[in-house]
């Protein structure tokens, strides 16, 4: 049974690469598909740590917030930054989104503070 | 595993050879013993490299947080099952939806054996594109705060000492390599793509296809092989009592053969409830700040830092475009009183825009859904494709038409509809939408609106239709 999952896994992979190649994308893909690995291994999981370590004594409603807005950020930065905004459309990326990320984290921020005045009166 | 030694299966107490440090069972000195006696050549330097990892990460004793542990990434793993499975589908079905087997329409032409599973795409439910590219998208999002958490829950792993001892391990771990860089690297393409920030060195299509099978392929290898472990530690606690502890009961789970439970855990700063109600925050946040791009109405301003969040206001071309007529060269003179639609079949023709709007109209409320994710309905009049068909001497029901557009730059400046969208009384070639005439951005002097197409099928600023026989079967 493993030895059909590792054959049929392999062919896909055979077959993926073989895609990749004829379509003329390997070579970007091999520098991307590796350049996010490192990132992740090099920077977002080390940064994560160290990032760890330094807040994990604050008090968890300060943590939470943190981690979200750190989540939030890395998700939506391209259109936070309008990284892909064009004079002749005006239709794409329209918003205030630096304003609008403010708005998110400050909502984020007040429902910390709630939280954390609520959970002061009856423990968590 | 975390050791090398042959015959051992269960390694919770790693480096077992080692030579314990008095009472704490957990350290180890990993420098001051080079075994008893003499000193013996390369089988055992490499035994004691094995035996002595560098220091920081690669320590067990490095990662100490107590809610790392079999449970909390089974938990976290069985979301991913079922979410990226949703995924892979939507995605592949997207695929499907660009009718890559008609004439000039894939943008992956090479894809062999991995188009096994192409069918005829659907002209309804009108809306099914919509929902099903929605989903891809939304739920991409909805997902990355849970695939960031579960590769946190795994990190020790990333750090094991020996890289490995065994050329099954070696695979394994090389299969890893797939699965978190094919993960991390279609949802990094994906989101950069919604975003329209297109810095990648290469086409997305393939890249996002392809290298989904690949990650795929090793997704389906990782479950096969992790699925009786995810369950049988699934089963090892109740996550109903897990959401009723707080972080004063919060303990480690048991030792593990896999070596996620810290060796040396700290105490809490977290209880498991707290995590998981962070992640599925995390997850509401992202789901609530992209769905109100796939509504219309007074929701789609929810859509706070979505690339096309916008409610544009009252007037009937006030909605969203992908790509707008200056962007890809459309010359307004071309769309002027100049402009004529070219038809082609056995009974060649042209129409200028009087003598079209002076055919049968049609209105239907039809919805434009991008590949992007956001979608919007409106109200669109126009002549159907079938009658179209007929004037060019085609019988629609068995002709498929190829559509081309006045513009000059830019992918999809052609696509081909097949026989049943052709004849589908709802497919129109529109000139007007909402009471008005299109705009220019929207495609004036006429474009495509076929129910149930992906978005950039519903060609703009159309020139010539195409009209020949389908081949049957």
């Amino acid at each position: 049974m493993r030895w059909v999952g590792y054959a049929l896994g392999g062919i896909l992979i055979v077959l993926g690469l073989a895609g990749l190649a004829l379509e003329g994308v390997l070579i970007g893909w091999a520098l991307w598909f590796g350049g996010v690995l490192v990132v992740h291994d090099a920077l977002l999981a080390p940064g994560a740590a160290v990032a760890g370590s330094m807040i994990g004594r604050w008090p968890p409603a300060v943590r939470t917030a943190l981690i979200l807005a750190g989540t939030l950020m890395l998700a939506t930065l391209p259109t936070v930054l309008a990284l892909g905004r064009r004079a002749d459309n005006p239709s794409i990326l329209p918003l205030a989104y630096g304003l609008n990320l403010v708005i998110v984290l400050a909502a984020i921020a007040l429902l910390a503070v709630a939280d954390h005045l609520l959970s002061a009166s009856g423990k968590d | 595993m975390f050791r090398c030694a042959a015959g051992v299966g269960f390694g919770v107490i790693r480096m077992s050879d080692q030579p314990s440090t008095g009472d704490d069972h957990h350290g180890h000195e990993p420098t001051s013993q080079a075994g008893p006696g003499a000193v013996r050549a390369g089988r055992d330097s490499l035994t004691w490299l094995n035996e002595h990892p560098p220091p920081g990460p690669f320590r067990p004793e490095f990662w100490r947080s107590p809610l790392r542990g079999p449970w909390l990434t089974s938990m976290l793993g069985l979301v991913l099952l079922f979410g990226i499975t949703i995924l892979a589908i939507t995605g592949l079905v997207s695929y499907a939806a660009y009718d890559p087997r008609l004439p000039g329409n894939d943008t992956t032409p090479d894809s062999g054996l991995l188009a096994f599973y192409l069918f005829d795409w659907p002209t309804r439910p009108v809306w099914l594109y919509r929902f099903t590219q929605g989903v891809h998208v939304v739920l991409g999002l909805t997902l990355v705060p849970v695939l960031l958490a579960k590769l946190w829950s795994v990190i020790p792993k990333l750090f094991v000492w020996p890289p490995a001892c065994s050329v099954a391990q070696a695979v394994e771990r090389a299969s890893l390599l797939l699965l978190v860089g094919g993960a991390v690297f279609e949802f990094v393409t994906g989101i950069m793509n919604i975003q329209l920030f297109y810095a990648f060195p290469f086409s997305f299509y393939p890249a996002h296809l392809y290298g989904a099978w690949i990650f795929l392929a090793a997704f389906v290898v990782h479950v096969a092989f992790k699925l009786p472990r995810m369950v049988r530690s699934l089963r090892s606690r109740s996550l109903f009592s897990e959401l009723r502890t707080g972080l004063d009961a919060t303990r480690p789970e048991p030792p593990d053969p896999d070596g996620l439970v810290p060796a040396r855990p700290a105490d809490p700063t977290m209880s498991r409830r707290g995590l998981l109600g962070l992640v599925g925050g995390a997850s509401l946040m992202t789901f609530g700040l992209s769905v109100g791009q796939t509504l219309d109405g007074p929701l789609r301003q929810t859509a706070l830092l979505a690339p096309h969040g916008r409610d544009y206001g009252p007037g009937p071309n006030d909605f969203q475009v992908n790509k707008a007529a200056s962007e890809i060269g459309i010359d307004p003179a071309a769309t002027g009183p100049a402009w004529g639609l070219e038809l082609a079949g056995p009974t060649p023709a042209r129409l200028d825009r009087a003598e079209l709007l002076a055919m049968p109209l049609h209105t239907y409320v039809l919805p434009i859904a991008c590949v992007e994710g956001w979608s919007t309905e409106q109200t669109w009049t126009g002549v159907r494709l079938a009658d179209l068909a007929r004037l060019a001497g085609a019988v629609p029901g068995s002709w498929y038409v190829v559509v081309r557009s006045l513009q000059r730059r830019g992918a999809f400046g052609r696509a081909a509809l097949s026989a049943e969208q052709v004849a589908d009384p709802r497919s129109l070639l529109a000139l007007r939408v909402n009471g008005a005439d299109l705009s220019l951005d929207h495609g004036f002097p006429a474009r495509i609106i076929v129910p149930n197409a992906p978005g950039v099928h519903n060609t703009k600023w159309v020139r010539k239709l195409t009209f020949r026989p389908a081949r049957s079967g």
